[in-house]
């Protein structure tokens, strides 16, 4: 594999298995400090008879065991209410040698799962043990009494505390802060590893309207790298290509433009009405060939980029032709600034209003402002053109049917040479009928923010 | 020495040099022919030459090249003729010092237009530094080799023909009133074919542009009598 030589390190595999693990680290990091900061404090089970000693007011050797006594009330209102209630009634009746009456009990009326063995164990223990030997663990809270020979009542209880819904909301508590932890972590990792990726798109994105001679960065990890330099291989490759085909164009242009020169020198010679008229002729294929080198140029040429008035450079243009006689109209003009080759936009403008007057009897040039977008139209009165001509018009050498007669003339340059510079500029161009007759040309350039 | 004028055309195209031989010397000049940059610096070396009629493009040295090192010699006109003609081109052509540039297909009265204006220019050797192609004003730019303006954010503030061929008379007589009669003989001097809106209209239409983008007046009109271009004049 060709990355194998790039830093080893650094693959989208690498920082895929570095996430893995620093998510196992961090929540491993998470579960070990919930256990180890809530060390279980267990409220101790207790006995019956244990229960049976603090009735009677006797202290117990267990210390946790978080147990109210009140003495001397009034008959208490809570009854067993379960079997279980019941069992450990018997046990403490036996325990504090009382009658089952003067003893009450009230557990838990809903045992909690991890409880729920609790009542079959205890009615086997009966059963097996007989009721002067059994014994039952009390672990959650109650409310146990006995009477005393006064008549009045006394009353131990403890509060229930559900130990399993603290562990829950402990661990809860924590699995929000690790997500909290998390979150952040992770949207910085995602950005480290699709950034480059997403950098990567973006100039391949680029690279495909603009058609700019610009190297993609390469930098991130290794698939990156290696997709980086494949592009800009390619790229380069296709630039060859462009190369290739523009400079045959321009060379046979170039190469047409000797013997034109001596033909001119020749009909110097000549008669005044023969040399007008072929110097007419010589003028129409010197202006092919112009259209050829221009068009060799826009694709092949190297970009010069600079700060340029747009309104003004439209006005420039309209002006010019205006000068010259050209019905030409400039309809609105916005300020904008933008980044690029004045003489090649100059260029792309003056094709289409070369056009729009060519095929119509006048031309309405607009350049307005919108967003980050400056939109130039430029509209005609002509006839306009069929679908299927405005689909390949910007093709170098198409011309639409009916115009491959010397009226109108030219290569099918025209437009190509428009699409170049647009797209030199980051720009889009195309053409649409208008719904009152005639052809709009419409190229939107992106414009430098104020 | 002979007053007749003696042009050397260097072209590696036999027929063509032959061509603008022929032509030139049925206007009564004195010719020689040089195929390249050897046989063109022997001719140099031997001959008194006023104008060089140079191919940009030739195989070994090419055109530019050769410009490039003659352009130090006093009292030799260098025409470049080029078969490339794209503005980037003329530049290119005009900076290694060439007096004048004419792109191909040659037509023979535009070369003889061409030869003789150059001439011109050197006869009235005093030319007020026609040499500066740079001239900067109130942080202006503004290059007539280019025809590049920059305002004082080095913005490209584009021009017509009129307009440019206009400031180019200002910036060279600053501070002057111009007349209109003034102005279009100036303006029309330079190779300018798009002028025939009336001088008033190019001057507010330029005034305008140049307002747009600062705060000072840079053109004064001064009432019945013309204009005047106000700031001063830095020539490079």
């Amino acid at each position: 594999m060709r990355f194998a030589g790039f830093r080893a390190a650094d693959t989208i595999r690498s920082r895929t298995i570095l996430l893995l693990l620093g998510i196992a680290v961090l929540v491993t990091a998470v579960n070990v400090s919930i256990i180890l900061s809530r060390a279980p404090p267990r409220e101790a089970p207790l006995q019956t008879f244990e229960i049976a000693r603090l009735l009677r007011g006797q202290p117990i050797a267990k210390e946790n065991s978080n147990v109210n006594t009140v003495a001397n009330v009034a008959t208490p209102k809570f009854q067993a209410r379960t079997r279980m209630d019941q069992l450990v009634q018997i046990a403490l009746a036996r325990d504090l040698s009382a009658s089952i009456e003067d003893v009450r009990f009230e557990g838990m009326a809903q045992l909690p799962n991890h409880l729920s063995f609790l009542p079959a164990e205890t009615e086997r223990a009966l059963r097996l043990y007989g009721p002067q030997k059994f014994e039952v663990a009390v672990p959650h809270g109650f409310k146990a009494a006995v009477m005393l020979p006064s008549g009045r009542w006394h009353v131990v209880w403890r509060e229930d505390r559900d130990e399993v819904a603290d562990w829950r909301t402990a661990v809860i508590l924590r699995f929000i802060i690790s997500m909290a932890l998390m979150l952040p972590i992770g949207w910085l990792f995602a950005r480290w590893l699709t950034e480059p990726i997403q950098a990567f798109g973006a100039a391949a994105e680029r690279l495909g309207r603009e058609r700019r001679v610009e190297q993609i960065d390469v930098r991130g990890p290794a698939e990156i790298r290696y997709a980086a330099h494949a592009l800009n291989d390619m790229q380069a490759r296709i630039r060859g290509y462009v190369l290739e085909r523009t400079s045959v164009v321009g060379a046979i242009a170039h190469d047409l433009r000797t013997p034109l020169s001596r033909l001119k020198f020749r009909l110097a010679l000549a008669s005044d009405e023969l040399r007008s008229m072929a110097d007419n002729e010589i003028d129409e294929m010197e202006q092919m060939i112009t259209a050829a080198l221009e068009f060799a140029e826009a694709e092949a040429r190297p970009q010069v980029r600079e700060h340029l008035d747009l309104a003004l450079l439209v006005e420039g243009v309209v002006d010019d032709l205006a000068d010259c006689g050209e019905p030409v109209l400039l309809t609105r003009c916005d300020n904008a600034t933008v980044i690029g080759d004045p003489l090649l936009l100059k260029r792309m403008l003056r094709n289409l209003i070369n056009n729009a007057i060519t095929y119509g009897r006048q031309s309405l040039v607009s350049m307005a402002r919108r967003g980050s977008c400056a939109i130039i139209t430029v509209d005609d009165d002509g006839p306009g053109l069929k679908p299927g001509d405005i689909a390949r018009a910007f093709e170098p050498f198409y011309r639409a049917e009916g115009s491959r007669n010397r009226e109108t003339g030219g290569m099918g340059l025209g437009l190509a040479i428009v699409k170049a510079a647009v797209m030199l500029h980051g720009g889009e161009v195309d053409l649409g009928n208008r719904a009152g007759g005639g052809l709009r040309a419409t190229v939107r350039l992106p414009i430098e923010p104020a | 020495m002979d007053e007749t004028i003696r042009i050397l055309i260097v072209d590696d195209d036999p027929s063509l040099r032959r061509l603008i031989r022929d032509f030139l010397t049925g206007h009564g000049y004195h010719t020689f022919e040089a195929d390249g940059g050897q046989s063109m610096r022997g001719i140099l070396d031997r001959e008194r030459i006023d104008v060089v009629v140079l191919d940009v493009m030739m195989p070994g040295e090419d055109g530019l090249t050769l410009a490039r090192s003659l352009a130090g010699l006093p009292n030799l006109g260098i025409i470049m003729v080029s078969a490339l003609g794209s503005e980037t081109d003329r530049i290119i052509g005009l900076e290694v010092g060439a007096d004048d540039y004419l792109p191909k297909p040659v037509s023979p009265r535009e070369l003889l237009a061409r030869i003789r204006a150059v001439l011109r220019r050197q006869k009235a050797q005093d030319t007020h530094s026609s040499q500066a192609t740079l001239f900067q004003f109130d942080d202006w730019k503004f290059d007539t080799m280019r025809r590049v303006l920059r305002d004082p954010a080095d913005i490209i503030v584009s021009l017509s023909e009129g307009e440019f061929s206009l400031l180019q008379v200002f910036v060279e007589r600053p501070q002057r009133v111009l007349t209109r009669d003034q102005l279009l003989e100036y303006s029309r001097g330079t190779d300018s074919d798009a002028f025939d809106r009336a001088i008033d209209t190019q001057v507010s239409r330029l005034r305008r542009k140049l307002s747009s983008r600062s705060a000072d007046e840079l053109i004064h009109t001064v009432r019945s009598e013309g204009y005047m271009f106000m700031p001063s004049v830095q020539r490079r």
